[in-house]
């Protein structure tokens, strides 16, 4: 390999052309392996119905989405899926850097994985993962101690994970936890004395992770001590916003996407196209790797 | 783990990089550094640096102290407000502009990003790939069509998004472009480096098409090459951040990109060929250089 280059070092999950409904258990078994080693998997030119996709997920584990199912944007008779669109669930808006635990501290949520099918497509909308494990393990000694001694504890914030184009990007949490409810989001407890580590251990993939959710931060502890949160931000940056750990996507119609929401965090760009139309399902690892 | 700079390549290092990029269609390196001056000069370790495309060189875009460069930014540079391609969206195209196969010899396309914008996205078509996954009767069909390029889209659009973002950006308007009358190309054309086949397309700059040698319908052609090669797994996507070198092979790739929001996203473009590095190129012509060439408005 040339010294420096990235080409194919994050795409092992790619070319996966066969459909995922034809799967045998061995490569249902194959594809959860592959979304806990890589981060993620992406197959093409998949021809789902809704139902055929949450059987596809249910297959990898359960998608009983205790935090973000059952809302009004998903269908009736298939609540286990969100309609990620314009008019739906998140509107047009830019999202920043977040994973699908948001607010929630570790071990408050079970749907570590989230499956991203697309209906419809904008050619302008960059969708952006980062691998955040792969991020931390390369780093020398001296700074995942640095981390290890990191506590955070996450609440809403100005605008939560909704970017520079939304309406409310200037929303405080009370506001804005009032809007999400009254919009069919699931209410989110408000964390006063919990906090969280930064560098946590996967409880399937056994590696340890720094986990970031940088429009949710609100306080910060250096062993014990509380930190400037805008200063930890900026090292996080220079920690992770790296090329070498990201892998940026336009979803065309057929593209499926199932990625680790304890390894991974993903943005979005806005969306222009009123045809952009991405099939949310919300998974855990229950049915293949944790049994 | 330390990233090697390109500027500290090997000779064979970077030989087996750019042969790489000759088959792939580009390479990607990341965490670079690069002054302006240190770009031209690793990239004229590659090739020669002197874009020969008569719309794409030494523009008022181009930092006098370094003219094989060009700024590809909304801020405004030299005497435009808006930069090199401003804001736009642009189509799908390769940077060969209205060259046909052999007219252009800078065959590669250099982007490092100095500023970046995360919301910008630019995908990459491999055309050869494309070609690959098709049936032998299609790629026999592809293989009798022969194409005209010229600078049609006075009324229109060119590679820009929108008519309304080409009318309002006259930055690249008044360039010596080439005029074809009754020269063609073939859209299959072999790869001087690799002897493979490619698929040139340049749907923005399309004036006429000929299959088996009856003209046919551009609209229809444009048709079935979406349907044919707009495919995802023909398709790479990346946001370019700082201190990324994307090198991409015109002949086996197009490139689209979506607005540019952020007014901080910097590229430095260098336009190159591979003959410091991989020889001569033996589908150029140098005669080419002799044709009439017209200024347009």
């Amino acid at each position: 390999m040339t010294p420096g280059a990235t080409i194919n070092s994050f795409n092992k999950g790619l070319n996966l052309m066969k459909q995922v409904k034809n799967f045998t258990d061995e490569e249902i078994l194959a594809e959860a392996t592959e979304i806990l080693e890589v981060g993620y998997t992406f197959h093409y030119e998949q021809d789902l119905t809704m139902e055929e996709l949450v059987d596809h997920c249910r297959r990898i584990g359960d998608t009983d989405d205790d935090k973000l199912g059952y809302m009004p944007f998903n269908p009736k008779d298939n609540p286990d899926i969100a309609r990620v669109m314009p008019t739906g669930l998140f509107g047009h808006s830019d999202l920043h850097w977040h994973s699908n635990g948001t607010v929630h501290h570790l071990d408050e949520f079970k749907e570590i994985l989230i499956g991203l099918y697309c209906k419809g497509s904008c050619q302008d909308t960059v969708f952006s993962i980062l691998n955040n494990r792969d991020a931390f393990l390369e780093l020398p000694e001296e700074e995942k101690d640095f981390w290890r001694s990191i506590e955070l504890q996450l609440n809403l914030s100005a605008g939560g994970v909704m970017g520079d184009f939304s309406h409310m990007s200037d929303l405080g949490y009370d506001e804005l936890s009032g809007l999400g409810e009254s919009n069919g989001y699931i209410g989110m407890e408000k964390h006063t004395d919990e906090r969280m580590t930064a560098v946590n251990i996967h409880p399937v993939g056994g590696e340890e992770f720094l986990y970031w959710q940088p429009p949710c931060i609100q306080r910060a502890w250096q062993d014990g001590k509380e930190i400037e949160v805008e200063l930890l931000q900026e090292k996080y940056k220079a920690v992770l916003e790296r090329t070498k750990y990201i892998k940026d996507i336009v979803f065309r119609p057929g593209d499926l996407l199932i990625m680790d929401q304890l390894y991974t965090l993903h943005r979005r760009s806005p969306i222009l196209s009123k045809e952009r139309e991405l099939w949310r399902v919300a998974i855990d690892y229950t049915n293949t790797l944790d049994k | 783990m330390i990233i090697k700079k390109l500027q500290n390549y090997t000779d064979t290092e970077l030989k087996e990089s750019m042969y790489r990029c000759a088959s792939n269609g580009y390479i990607l390196l990341h965490d670079q550094e690069f002054t302006r001056q240190e770009l031209v000069e690793v990239s004229r370790r590659i090739g020669n640096t002197n874009d020969s495309n008569p719309s794409m060189g030494h523009m008022q875009f181009n930092p006098k102290d370094t003219p094989d460069l060009s700024l590809v930014t909304s801020q405004p540079t030299g005497n435009d407000p808006t930069g090199m391609f401003g804001s736009s969206d642009l189509l799908y195209h390769h940077d060969s502009g209205v060259c046909h196969f052999g007219e252009s010899k800078e065959l590669l396309t250099g982007l490092y990003c100095v500023g970046s914008c995360p919301d910008t996205v630019l995908s990459l078509m491999n055309t050869q790939n494309a070609f690959n996954y098709l049936s032998e009767e299609e790629k026999e069909w592809w293989r009798n069509v022969e194409t005209q390029l010229n600078k049609v889209f006075k009324a229109s659009q060119g590679i820009y998004g929108t008519p309304e973002e080409y009318s309002s950006d006259p930055s690249m308007r008044n360039y010596k472009v080439f005029k074809h009358t009754e020269e063609r190309q073939k859209v299959i054309n072999i790869h001087p480096y690799t002897n493979k086949e490619i698929m040139l397309w340049q749907p923005a700059f399309l004036d006429k098409a000929w299959y088996k040698n009856e003209p046919i319908d551009i609209e229809e052609l444009k048709d079935k090459f979406l349907k044919d090669l707009y495919r995802g797994r023909n398709i790479r996507d990346f946001v370019l951040r700082e201190g990324d070198l994307l090198i991409m092979d015109q002949l086996l790739t197009l490139h689209r990109r979506s607005w540019v929001k952020s007014i901080d996203r910097m590229v430095w473009r260098t336009a190159f060929d591979y003959t410091n590095i991989l020889g001569p190129n033996k589908s150029y012509d140098p005669d080419i250089e002799k044709l009439k060439v017209i200024k347009q408005c």
